[in-house]
């Protein structure tokens, strides 16, 4: 991974999302950033949300994106096509969405990430 | 003997604590991996020079019943600090590296745990160790608080403790765990488990490895994740070992195309009952004291986790490489040694291609499965072919599986089991933790196992315990940024 690229990711996503945190677990890992307040639209529930992402091998992949456990739709469900993944030692949601990466800013990419929850309201 | 020499300020009370502790209401367990465990006893037993010391910075994991701090790193007390003889005791050191310690393993989200050593069985702490541990761990717990900190004391094969938390020294120590090529407990004299009567429908095993092994079979909890085609197998040898504790783990109902492998499932169970509910009725079918807890959620859920962090060893049965990852790192976080094994069978025409299969027995402070097996590029693969909700869907074909395959994974993997729990191969089996199958020729070929990999991202987050981003309130703690 590339630390120069990543240099500016959290002071970046914490202006665009209202907070941002590196939560990498130790040097030398990919940069792990807390999202706490990202704001989900409705139906979805709690918003704000926390989400955690992982920038593996960036600006070349997209991050991994996952969103707290409890996120669920207006009867309860979990989002489609979702599974519950072990990450800085809890559970999270990660689930499945297709989106064009052509290398886009990290901001960018999150907004990406968030259009699924348009996508599929309920 | 443990020296403490002139407390900081900011340690000191004003008022003397009473002298008598309240009854322990919890228990400790210290648990360390075999390599770290034998640099702290080559430094507190040399006494060429007299009594010696160190500090352990331990995670912690925190159970209903009891807390355990997972070793993470030692640091000796230093020459340049010590002051032998000096201020009533046999061995004394500088407030400042006292200091030092706390704030190293605050940074770290972390606790710093004392340990010395008299050079006898039986270990008793002596009347300058009371004396001084008081002023020292009383301050320090409130700052290390909700984590607990203490002194543990290294005896022959038998350990003692005194812990602390928020100022109390109400925490009694149970047993240290040392993790390596069998799990070695020193249980605290003051509790030692109750002997339990002798099972006669072990005695041809006892016979066979020893008669050790019955009553730390029994007392050892064992979690297998995922027991389908594989998983069925380990469960039902596990309990015909004697092992005293399961935990099966598994949120999927029985299906007609599992009755090709499900050992234990019957076809009034299609569609009716869970596969760790079958798992249950094999277990105590085989012996009604056997303890089984049993999670009808898939790994990584709360309940799932909160149930494996009990567990001595954890057994893997799983076919995704994503839930294989998250088991690994969250057996390094709590220094609990992993047992895995899959199997890849395809076809071709309906002809057997490929029947591959691997057990991998990974250890704390060894190479994990994520230092050389589990690598990104797997897993970016998996995210591509396999996506999150895969294999809910209907239309997804099943993998294909033969029952007498997996047995041959499972059965070795009790036997890596029961070498970890008894020592029954006597260090036979040696730096091999690593088999791979071949399904149609039938070999089980034993590899060496890769050397751990610098920027491992499993390793990395070894012996952090609870600790995670954002803690709940009250339980979790900050994450800690590595060493």
């Amino acid at each position: 991974m590339n630390t120069t690229a990543t240099t500016s990711i959290v002071p970046l996503l914490a202006a665009a999302f209202g907070g941002a945190e590196d939560v990498t677990p130790a040097p030398g890992q990919p940069l792990h950033v807390l999202l706490g307040q990202i704001e989900l639209p409705e139906p979805w529930t709690p918003s704000p949300t926390r989400a955690l992402t992982v920038w593996r091998n960036w600006p070349a992949e997209r991050p991994q994106f996952v969103i707290d456990q409890s996120v669920q739709g207006e009867q309860g469900e979990p989002p489609r096509s979702s599974e519950l993944v072990y990450l800085l030692g809890e559970s999270w949601r990660s689930f499945s969405f297709g989106f064009t990466w052509s290398g886009q800013d990290s901001v960018r990419a999150i907004q990406l990430w968030m259009t699924r929850f348009v996508a599929e309201r309920t | 003997m443990i020296g403490l020499a002139r407390l900081p300020r900011m340690f000191r009370r004003s008022r003397p604590v009473p002298l008598e502790a309240a009854p322990p209401r919890r228990t400790l367990d210290v648990r360390i991996a075999a390599p770290l465990f034998a640099e702290v006893r080559a430094h507190v037993e040399d006494f060429s020079r007299g009594e010696e010391a160190g500090y352990l910075i331990c995670g912690l994991s925190r159970l209903p019943d009891r807390d355990v701090l997972l070793a993470r790193e030692w640091i000796v007390v230093p020459d340049s600090a010590i002051a032998r003889g000096a201020y009533g005791s046999v061995l004394s050191w500088s407030s400042e590296f006292n200091s030092q310690v706390l704030a190293h393993a605050l940074e770290l989200g972390a606790t710093p745990v004392l340990v010395h050593s008299h050079g006898t069985a039986n270990p008793g702490f002596s009347a300058d160790d009371r004396a001084k541990e008081r002023p020292l761990f009383g301050a320090f717990s409130r700052i290390t608080e909700p984590l607990p900190t203490g002194t543990l004391l290294l005896g022959d094969g038998d350990a003692a403790g005194s812990f602390w938390i928020d100022g109390r020294n109400d925490l009694a120590l149970r047993r240290l765990v040392i993790v390596g090529e069998t799990i070695e407990t020193c249980h605290a004299s003051s509790a030692r488990p109750p002997t339990r009567g002798r099972r006669g429908r072990l005695d041809r095993q006892t016979i066979a490895i020893g008669p050790d092994s019955e009553p730390k079979l029994t007392d050892a909890r064992i979690a297998v994740i995922g027991v389908s085609g594989g998983g069925s197998h380990v469960i039902q040898q596990l309990a015909h070992q004697g092992v005293g504790a399961l935990i099966p783990i598994d949120g999927q109902t029985v299906e007609e195309s599992n009755l090709g492998r499900l050992v234990g499932a019957v076809h009034t169970d299609i569609d009716t009952t869970l596969k760790v509910d079958v798992a249950k009725r094999v277990a105590t079918g085989i012996d009604p004291s056997i303890e089984v807890l049993a999670v009808p959620e898939c790994f990584p859920s709360s309940r799932a986790l909160d149930a494996l962090k009990g567990a001595d060893i954890v057994v893997a049965c799983l076919d995704r490489f994503d839930a294989r990852e998250g088991v690994n790192t969250f057996c390094r976080r709590y220094l609990i040694p992993l047992v895995d094994i899959g199997m890849e069978i395809r076809s071709a025409c309906e002809q057997l291609a490929i029947a591959d299969g691997q057990l991998i027995v990974s250890r704390p402070a060894e190479a994990c499965l994520r230092c050389w097996f589990i690598t990104d590029a797997v897993l970016e693969r998996e995210r591509r072919e396999r996506p999150p909700g895969y294999d809910r869907n209907p239309d997804a074909p099943g993998d294909p599986q033969v029952v007498s395959m997996n047995g041959v994974l499972a059965s070795e993997a009790c036997n890596c089991v029961l070498d970890l729990i008894t020592g029954y191969s006597g260090g036979r089996r040696g730096p091999n933790t690593f088999w791979q199958y071949e399904g149609r020729t039938g070999q089980l070929e034993p590899c060496e196992l890769p050397s751990r990999r610098e920027d491992c991202p499993g390793c990395a987050e070894e012996s952090l315990g609870d600790a995670n981003p954002e803690p709940p309130p009250a339980s979790g703690l900050p994450i800690g940024r590595g060493a």
